[in-house]
């Protein structure tokens, strides 16, 4: 199958965050259609102090903080690395000139075959705000990225962007694929110490929790060439993301759920 | 590989406090120190292998959530996970305290089949707790209840291998030095090193307690960042 110019075996696609470098033995990712990796930031990050994860009825809360081996490190990882399958990468940054930064270095390496950009990441100059929260952010980031690479883009949102029906319109021509969402901003508090039970206070919700509301966007915005995102745990729910307009599913808290996963959906989703 | 994501049946006996679990057959025993992720609805958690009879691993654990408390009769099972005790220890010190005492538990009962020599100190918060001791294959030498704490009778011999609430860890590494290992605890979402959830502060750096360790040699945790 293809999403454009980006060539899949099959919809299945295990992302970012979830999944390593594209290494991760535990998880039959030759098996997907596509992997992607962590996100790759131009320096190395440490990632947020624990407790990193906390328990939710039906999902998952995370705040790993874009933990990563940062740029250097990763196109050296590449240059001997033997994928799986089709390779994702995942790019991160607090600026548009971050994000140009990883591209122009990896652009080279010919076993990438895609970029996704996460503008998810937050932006620490301005007070934590995702990089790319409204129009003219996303745009910069975008417009930069694609004067670095010919390579197939992908766009992974955050679910609370403002302007998205611009968004989408804007850049539906020249990307490959709009990946919706990044995980819901979300946070819990220790009822035996009265504080937030994350180290970094604030995190991201996954898991079945979420599924319905990223459903209702896909299903809203389906005209458009969608990736969805968001509480992939079971063959039924897959299902529905793809019959409401989905070209692709991402699949992440399900994998770490389940590694086996992706055995049930390639025997039972109808794509 | 052992289990991977096979559905299993949990026998169990109510302890109180404690659950004695056991799940069989398993293909490949888990070392000391090693671990399995219970599966079940939407959670999915790590517990520490307490010992083995034959193709049979056992669990002790400690009721402290709803998951714990209404533990499924069946649950999706992986592992075993992690690195372990290292096998070539003798007169070692044992310390465990509460749930602590699976994995010291079951590193016990290993050091006796090799006829190795240990002292094993376990400490529990309530004499109610230490009903679960009965159904050890091999039981601690000494016992303390609070307000008496484990670590207030510890008496130093050599390497020591601990697990338990993080205070009695830190009041360990205190009394006796870094000479020895400790079994870590965290919160895990995958237990297999995929999602970065686990880490824990080291000397150097961030490390993830499912694929690193659960052990750690003892000097090599930043106990001041704990």
């Amino acid at each position: 199958m293809t999403i454009k110019r980006l060539t899949l075996k099959n919809p299945f696609i295990a992302s970012s965050g979830t999944a390593g470098y594209g290494d991760i033995a535990e998880i039959p990712l030759d098996l997907f259609g596509a992997v992607v990796t962590k996100t790759i930031t131009p320096l190395p990050r440490e990632g947020n102090p624990p407790p990193r994860l906390a328990e939710t009825p039906a999902g998952l809360l995370n705040s790993i903080g874009l933990q990563n081996m940062g740029l250097e490190a990763f196109y050296n990882f590449l240059k001997t690395f033997v994928k799986p399958t089709t390779l994702i990468v995942s790019v991160g940054g607090e600026s548009p000139q971050e994000f140009e930064t990883v591209i122009r270095v990896l652009n080279e390496l010919d076993t990438i075959d895609a970029f996704e950009l996460n503008l998810s990441c937050p932006n620490l100059k301005a007070g934590g705000e995702v990089v790319g929260k409204d129009f003219d952010t996303v745009s910069a980031i975008v417009e930069t990225a694609l004067a670095q690479t010919n390579k197939p883009l992908m766009l992974k949102l955050s679910p609370f962007t403002e302007d998205l029906p611009d968004i989408l319109n804007r850049w539906e021509s020249h990307l490959e694929a709009f990946v919706l969402f990044n995980t819901f901003p979300a946070m819990d508090i220790d009822l035996r110490t009265g504080e937030p039970d994350l180290g970094a206070v604030s995190g991201g919700l996954s898991g079945p929790a979420i599924y319905p509301i990223v459903l209702n966007a896909i299903y809203k915005y389906r005209q458009h060439t969608l990736i969805a995102s968001g509480g992939i745990v079971s063959p039924s729910i897959a299902q529905k993301f793809l019959l409401a307009g989905a070209k692709a599913l991402e699949i992440g808290t399900g994998n770490l759920w389940n590694p086996q996963l992706i055995y049930q959906l390639i025997r039972e989703v109808e794509w | 590989m052992g289990i991977f994501n096979q559905l299993i049946e949990l026998q169990r006996e109510d302890f109180g406090e404690y659950w004695l679990a056991w799940a069989s057959p398993v293909e490949q025993l888990p070392l000391p120190g090693q671990f399995y992720m219970f599966f079940g609805e939407y959670v999915k958690k790590p517990f520490s292998a307490a010992f083995v009879e034959l193709d049979t691993v056992y669990f002790i654990i400690r009721k402290v959530g709803p998951f714990t408390r209404n533990l499924p009769p069946t649950v999706r099972l992986e592992g075993p996970y992690g690195n372990g005790f290292p096998m070539d220890l003798d007169k070692v010190t044992l310390i465990s305290g509460g749930a602590g005492m699976a994995p010291i538990a079951f590193l016990a009962q290993q050091l006796q089949k090799k006829g190795k020599e240990f002292k094993w100190y376990h400490g529990e918060s309530r004499e109610d707790n230490l009903a679960v001791i009965q159904a050890l294959p091999v039981k601690p030498h000494r016992v303390t209840v609070d307000p008496v704490l484990v670590t207030d009778v510890l008496k130093p011999n050599g390497a020591f291998c601990a697990c338990g609430p993080r205070p009695m860890l830190k009041a360990t590494v205190e009394k006796l030095g870094t000479h020895g290992f400790v079994s870590m605890e965290e919160r895990m979402a995958c237990g297999f090193g995929a999602c970065n959830g686990c880490v824990i502060p080291t000397v150097s750096g961030y490390k993830k307690v499912c694929k690193d360790g659960p052990v750690f040699e003892a000097g090599d945790i930043a106990w001041h960042l704990l």
